[in-house]
C-alpha cells in the first residue's frame, strides 16, 4: 500500500527552454475541466482499489505548472475526501510554483487546502539569463513572490537553480549562490543543465545559438555550490540537494530509498513492490480514456535483478547510501554481494566510503556517480532463476 | 536437342557497376523463356544478399538458355556471369576464357568508365567478339551517339552496329540476341579428343561438396568418369554433371564448347582452383588450358573477435566463408592488445569488406579489424631476407637494409576538369607519373605507377569526392619497388597498442601519426585519470595527445519517471562496455582501432 502520492498537473502558459516534462498550454479551460475530471476519477478509482494507505505520509504536485489556475486543482484535489481523509498532521504535502504563480490569493488558496511545502523554480538570479531560457520572471519577481508566502505562512519552501547555463560563468554561479543562501530557504535544489532532445535548448545549440554545456565547468561549479551551501550549514543529502536539518524532502527521499509510490496524471510513474507502471505522456488520452472508464496505464514488473539494482543505484544519490539493514530488509542479502572489486578500487580512490552501517558515495563521488554506479553494480549469479 | 556445337554460343557481359549488366541478364532469361516473370526475383543471378545490396557480382555462374532465332534455328546460349570488380581480376580473366563473346554494355548517360576498359582490353586479348550494346537510352540525358563514338575512338572497336538497348524498359532485347548468335563465333574444340575442361570458378556445396564451373574445351565429360586436377594431379570421380538452368540440371555429359559444372566429391573448394585444367584421368590431355596462375593475397588485416570467447565462433565463421571462396586465407594470430585473433589475407579493399561484413551479419560477431597491410620484403642488414604481412613483425630500424613494397599499374579516368586535382593526389600519394591520354575532349585517362599502401589506404574515397564521384579507376600488380618505410607505433598511457601499428613511407609519417593521435583523443573515452596518446618513430615521440581526466558524469535529476529511464540507460551502459578493449587501465572502443582505417582529413 502506497504512502506516497504524486500528482502531474500537465499544464503550462509556456514552456521554458530547457524543459522535456509533459505539458500542454494552459489556454483551454476545457482541456482543464476535462483533465480535473478524469484526475478526480482516477484518484477515487485508486482509493478504492485499495492501494492507498489509511494516512499518506507524503503528497507531490508537479507538472507543468500546478499552480496554472491559481490553485483550483490542487485545492480541489486536496479536499475529495478519500484524499482528506488521508492527510494527517505529518502528510508532508508539496506543490511546485513559479514566482509567477504565486499570487497572494493562490499561496492563500494553497495554504488553506493544506499544502504546507512550497518548491519554487528561480533557476538563477541573474534576469539576462533567465530571459535567455525561456523563465517569464526576474530575480526581484521572485523575492516579492518569496516574501508573500512567507506571509501567507510557508514554513517549509524550496527553490530550484540550475548551473552550466549557456553564457553562464562561475562568478554569475558564485552570486546566485550566495544570494540564494542568504534568503534562509529550508530547501535548495542544484541541477547541472542537462540538454534534453526535445527541448527547445536543444535547437538552439545545435543551431549554434548558444554553446553547449561545458562539463568541466559544470563541476566546479558543483563544487562551488557544495562549498558555499555547506558553509551556510545546509546538508547535502543528495547528489542535487540541499536541506536545512529536519528539513529533506520526504517525498523525493522515497524515489531514492526504494519506496512505493503512486503517480496520478497523465505521464505520472508509479512504483509497487517490483512493480512499474504510468500513464501514457497524453492529456487527451488520459481524459478519454477516463471518460470509457479506462486508463492509459502501461505496467512492467522487473526481474529481481533489475529490481536491486535500481533501488541500489538510487540509494547511492544520497549521503547516506546504502544502509545494510534496510537494503537486507529489502532484498535478504548485502550490498556488497552485488559488488564488483572495482568498490575497493573507489573507496582507495576516496570516492566512496564504507563503514560498518553501510555504503555512500562522497562529495568527490557524487560528481562521477553515473561511472562509479555503472562500475560497481553486478551481479554474480543470475537472481532471476 | 541435341548436341551440335555449332549451335552453341558462350558469352559475357562487360559492364561498369550500375550500367545494366544485370538487368539485362535479367531481360535476357525472360525474354529466352528460361525463367517465367513470376520466377524472376528480381536479378536472379545475384544471389548473394551482399551482392544484391552492392550491386555487383562474387560468383561467377553461368546461366544456359534455349533461344530460337529469327531464323528459326534453335540455339544454346551459355551467359557466363563474371565478377565485376579489380579485386577479381583474375576470375574475370578466367571467365573470359570460357567465352568466345562479350556483350559491352556501356550506360548512355555516362560512357565508358575505367574499369570496363580494363576488361574490355582482357576479351580483347583473349580474342573475343565484342557486341557494343549501350544501354539506358530511355533515359532523358542519354547520349547514345557520343557514347558509339567513344567506343570506337577509345577501345578502336567498330560501333556501328552497337545496339541501342534499355534494359529496363525490355528495349533492344531480341536484337541483342540476334547479335549474339550472328556475330558470336560458335567453340571450336574436338568432342572426341582428350578431355579438357577449364574450371572458371567454384562453390561449395554442403551435401556435394566443392562444385567446379567450368567450360569443356575439347572432349567429353561423363558422370563416374575419374577425372584429374592438372596443377595438383589430384583424381576424383564424378557425381553429376550438368548446366545451370539457373538451377542446377543434370545431364550424362558435357563436350567441347559446353558450359555446366561438375560435381565429385571434391571435399574443398580450395581443390578446385580457378583457372585449373581437368582431364580425364584414364586419358589425360598433354596440356593444360593456358592462363592457370596461383592467386596470391594483396591485402592482409588482423581480425580478432571482441569478446575472447568468441574466438571459436570466428574460427569456425572463416572456415566456412573459406569454403566458398578458395582466394580468403588466414592464420591465427595474437596481439598484445587485442589477445587472440587471425591474420587474414584478401585480394582487395572490396574483398576485405565483404568478409568483414559477412562475418558480422551472419554470424553476428562483434569484430575488430586492425589497419589493412600490404606484404613488405625486407631485406636485413645480416642477409636475411623475408616478407611480412603485419606491421609489428617489422625488425629494429637499424636491422633494416632494404624494405621493398608492391607497386601497382593504376588506371583513373576522369572527366577533363579534374585532371589537375587528379593528378596532385597521385602525386601526393607517391603516385610515379606515367602518361595520359584524352580519350576525347572531355575525358581524360591517367596512368600512374602508385605504391599499393597508399591505395588502400583511402585513395579511392579520396578520389571520389575531388572528382565530385565522377572518377573510376583500375589497378593491376607489377612488381615490388624498395622504399623509405617507416614503422609508426601508437602508445596509449604509456602502453604500446600494437593493434594500432602502421608502416608508412618516412615523408608522411609524423602527418598520420597526428592525425591518428588526434582521431584516438576524440575517439577514446575520458578515463578517471588523465590519457597520454603519442605516435612514436622507433623511440622518436613525433605526436602526442593528451585526453584530461573525467571530472563530471553525473545524472543531476533523478525523480519518478527518470528512474525506469536511468536503469535502462546502466544497462545500455553496461553493453556498450562490452565493445570495449581494455589496454592497460585504459577502456578503448571498437571505433578506435577502426579509426585507424578512415579518411584522412
Amino acid at each position: 500500500m502506497v504512502e506516497s502520492l504524486y500528482i502531474h498537473v500537465p499544464f503550462c502558459v509556456e514552456r521554458c527552454h530547457y524543459c522535456a516534462f509533459y505539458s500542454t498550454k494552459a489556454d483551454q479551460p476545457a482541456k482543464a475541466d476535462g483533465f480535473r475530471v478524469a484526475l478526480s476519477r482516477e484518484i477515487e478509482q485508486s482509493a478504492a482499489s485499495g492501494g492507498m494507505a489509511a494516512t499518506l505520509r507524503t503528497v507531490y504536485f508537479g507538472g507543468g505548472n500546478p499552480c496554472f489556475d491559481g490553485g483550483r486543482t490542487v485545492a480541489a484535489v486536496l479536499s475529495m475526501p478519500c484524499i482528506r481523509s488521508r492527510i494527517g498532521f505529518e502528510t508532508e504535502v508539496t506543490v511546485e510554483c513559479n514566482p509567477e504563480s504565486a499570487d497572494m490569493h493562490t499561496l492563500q488558496q494553497l495554504i488553506s487546502s493544506g499544502v504546507n511545502r512550497l518548491s519554487m523554480g528561480l533557476q538563477t538570479t541573474n534576469d539576462k539569463l533567465l530571459t535567455l531560457i525561456g523563465r517569464r520572471h526576474t530575480y526581484a519577481d521572485f523575492q516579492v513572490a518569496l516574501s508573500r508566502a512567507r506571509e501567507a505562512g510557508f514554513r517549509d519552501i524550496s527553490a530550484d537553480l540550475i548551473y552550466g547555463l549557456p553564457e553562464q560563468s562561475i562568478s554569475d554561479w558564485r552570486i546566485d549562490l550566495e544570494r540564494i543562501a542568504a534568503l534562509d530557504l529550508e530547501h535548495i535544489s542544484c541541477y547541472a543543465l542537462k540538454i534534453e532532445e526535445d527541448s527547445k535548448l536543444h535547437d538552439m545549440i545545435c543551431s549554434g545559438e548558444v554553446p553547449a554545456p561545458d562539463d568541466d565547468l559544470q563541476a566546479e561549479m558543483f563544487e562551488l555550490a557544495s562549498g558555499v551551501l555547506a558553509a551556510k550549514g545546509y546538508e547535502h543529502y543528495e547528489i542535487s540537494n540541499f536541506a536545512m536539518e529536519g528539513r529533506r524532502s520526504r517525498h523525493n527521499l522515497v524515489y531514492w530509498q526504494g519506496g512505493d509510490y503512486l503517480g496520478l496524471g497523465p505521464s505520472a510513474h508509479s512504483r509497487t513492490g517490483r512493480c512499474r507502471f504510468w500513464n501514457e505522456s497524453s492529456l487527451d488520452a488520459y481524459i478519454q480514456a477516463s471518460t470509457q472508464g479506462e486508463t492509459t496505464r502501461h505496467l512492467i514488473a522487473l526481474g529481481i535483478s533489475d529490481w536491486i539494482m535500481e533501488i541500489a543505484m538510487m540509494m547511492l544519490r544520497t549521503s547516506q547510501g546504502i544502509n545494510n539493514e534496510i537494503f537486507a530488509r529489502l532484498f535478504g542479502i548485502s550490498p556488497v554481494s552485488v559488488m564488483n572489486e572495482k568498490l575497493q578500487e573507489y573507496i582507495e580512490d576516496g570516492l566512496m566510503d564504507f563503514d560498518k552501517g553501510g555504503i555512500r558515495l562522497n562529495e568527490r563521488g557524487f560528481l562521477l556517480s553515473n561511472r562509479i554506479i555503472s562500475e560497481i553494480l553486478t551481479f554474480s549469479y543470475n537472481l532471476d532463476s | 536437342m541435341g548436341y551440335n556445337i555449332k549451335k552453341l554460343r558462350n558469352f559475357c557481359i562487360i559492364a561498369h557497376i550500375d550500367h545494366g549488366k544485370s538487368t539485362l541478364a535479367d531481360r535476357i532469361l525472360e525474354f529466352t523463356g528460361t525463367l517465367s516473370k513470376r520466377e524472376m526475383q528480381e536479378q536472379v543471378l545475384d544471389k548473394m544478399d551482399l551482392e544484391r545490396e552492392r550491386g555487383i557480382t562474387i560468383k561467377a555462374q553461368s546461366v544456359r538458355l534455349n533461344y530460337t532465332a529469327k531464323d528459326g534455328v534453335e540455339y544454346v546460349l551459355n551467359l557466363i556471369d563474371t565478377p565485376g570488380h579489380v579485386d577479381f581480376s583474375y576470375e574475370v580473366s578466367r571467365s573470359l576464357a570460357a567465352c568466345e563473346g562479350a556483350l559491352l554494355v556501356v550506360d548512355a548517360t555516362q560512357g565508358i568508365e575505367a574499369q570496363t576498359l580494363a576488361n574490355v582490353y582482357m576479351a580483347l586479348e583473349h580474342n573475343l567478339e565484342i557486341i557494343p550494346v549501350i544501354n539506358k537510352v530511355d533515359l532523358p540525358s542519354a547520349e547514345p551517339e557520343m557514347v558509339r563514338k567513344e567506343i570506337e575512338d577509345v577501345i578502336g572497336l567498330d560501333a556501328s552496329e552497337a545496339i541501342l538497348a534499355s534494359a529496363k524498359e525490355g528495349l533492344g532485347v531480341e536484337d541483342i540476341l540476334e547479335a549474339i548468335v550472328k556475330k558470336i563465333p560458335y567453340p571450336k574444340g574436338d568432342p572426341d579428343a582428350p578431355l579438357q575442361a577449364l574450371i572458371y570458378d567454384s562453390h561449395f556445396d554442403p551435401y556435394r561438396g566443392a562444385i567446379a564451373y567450368v567450360r569443356v574445351m575439347n572432349g567429353t565429360l561423363h558422370k563416374n568418369m575419374k577425372i584429374r586436377m592438372m596443377s595438383s594431379n589430384r583424381d576424383f570421380e564424378v557425381d553429376e554433371v550438368g548446366v545451370f538452368k539457373p538451377d542446377m540440371t543434370f545431364f550424362d555429359s558435357l563436350s567441347a564448347g559446353e558450359v555446366g559444372f561438375v560435381a565429385a566429391s571434391i571435399k574443398n573448394v580450395a581443390d578446385c582452383h580457378v583457372g585449373d585444367t581437368i582431364t580425364n584421368a584414364a586419358r589425360p590431355a598433354k596440356e593444360i588450358v593456358p592462363g592457370y596462375k596461383k592467386v596470391l593475397p594483396m591485402v592482409y588485416s588482423g581480425i580478432y573477435p571482441i569478446e575472447p570467447n568468441e574466438y571459436e565462433v570466428l574460427r569456425d565463421a572463416l572456415e566456412k566463408l573459406q569454403l566458398n571462396d578458395a582466394s580468403l586465407v588466414f592464420d591465427p594470430e595474437t596481439s598484445l592488445a587485442l589477445g587472440f585473433g587471425f591474420r587474414c589475407g584478401f585480394l582487395g579493399l572490396l574483398h576485405m569488406e565483404i568478409i568483414k561484413e559477412r562475418l558480422e551479419r551472419e554470424y553476428n560477431l562483434s569484430l575488430l579489424i586492425t589497419a589493412p597491410s600490404v606484404i613488405y620484403t625486407i631485406r636485413k642488414t645480416n642477409g636475411e631476407e623475408f616478407t611480412i604481412d603485419n606491421p609489428v613483425k617489422m625488425p629494429p630500424a637499424q636491422e633494416i637494409d632494404v624494405i621493398s613494397e608492391p607497386y601497382v599499374k593504376l588506371e583513373v579516368l576522369v572527366p577533363t576538369e579534374f585532371v589537375g586535382p587528379v593528378m596532385e593526389l597521385c602525386q601526393l600519394k607517391r603516385g610515379i607519373y606515367q602518361n595520359m591520354q584524352y580519350i576525347n575532349p572531355t575525358r581524360a585517362m591517367l596512368h600512374y605507377e602508385m605504391p599499393l599502401s597508399e591505395i588502400i589506404f583511402d585513395f579511392f574515397d579520396a578520389l571520389k569526392s575531388r572528382t565530385k564521384g565522377y572518377a573510376s579507376m583500375d589497378y593491376e600488380y607489377i612488381g615490388s619497388k624498395p622504399g623509405d618505410l617507416v614503422k609508426l607505433d601508437i602508445l596509449v598511457n604509456g602502453e604500446s597498442v600494437d593493434a594500432l601499428s602502421l608502416i608508412s613511407h618516412r615523408d608522411f609519417a609524423q602527418a598520420r601519426g597526428r592525425s591518428l593521435t588526434a582521431k584516438l583523443r576524440k575517439l577514446i573515452p575520458r578515463q578517471m585519470f588523465e590519457v597520454p596518446i603519442q605516435a612514436t618513430i622507433g623511440n622518436k615521440v613525433v605526436a602526442r595527445e593528451n585526453i584530461a581526466a573525467l571530472r563530471k558524469d553525473v545524472l543531476a535529476k533523478c525523480y519518478g519517471g527518470d528512474i525506469s529511464r536511468k536503469r535502462k540507460l546502466l544497462e545500455k551502459q553496461k553493453e556498450g562496455k562490452k565493445k570495449m578493449k581494455l589496454i592497460g587501465s585504459v577502456e578503448i572502443p571498437q571505433e578506435a582501432f577502426l579509426a585507424v582505417l578512415e579518411k584522412e582529413e
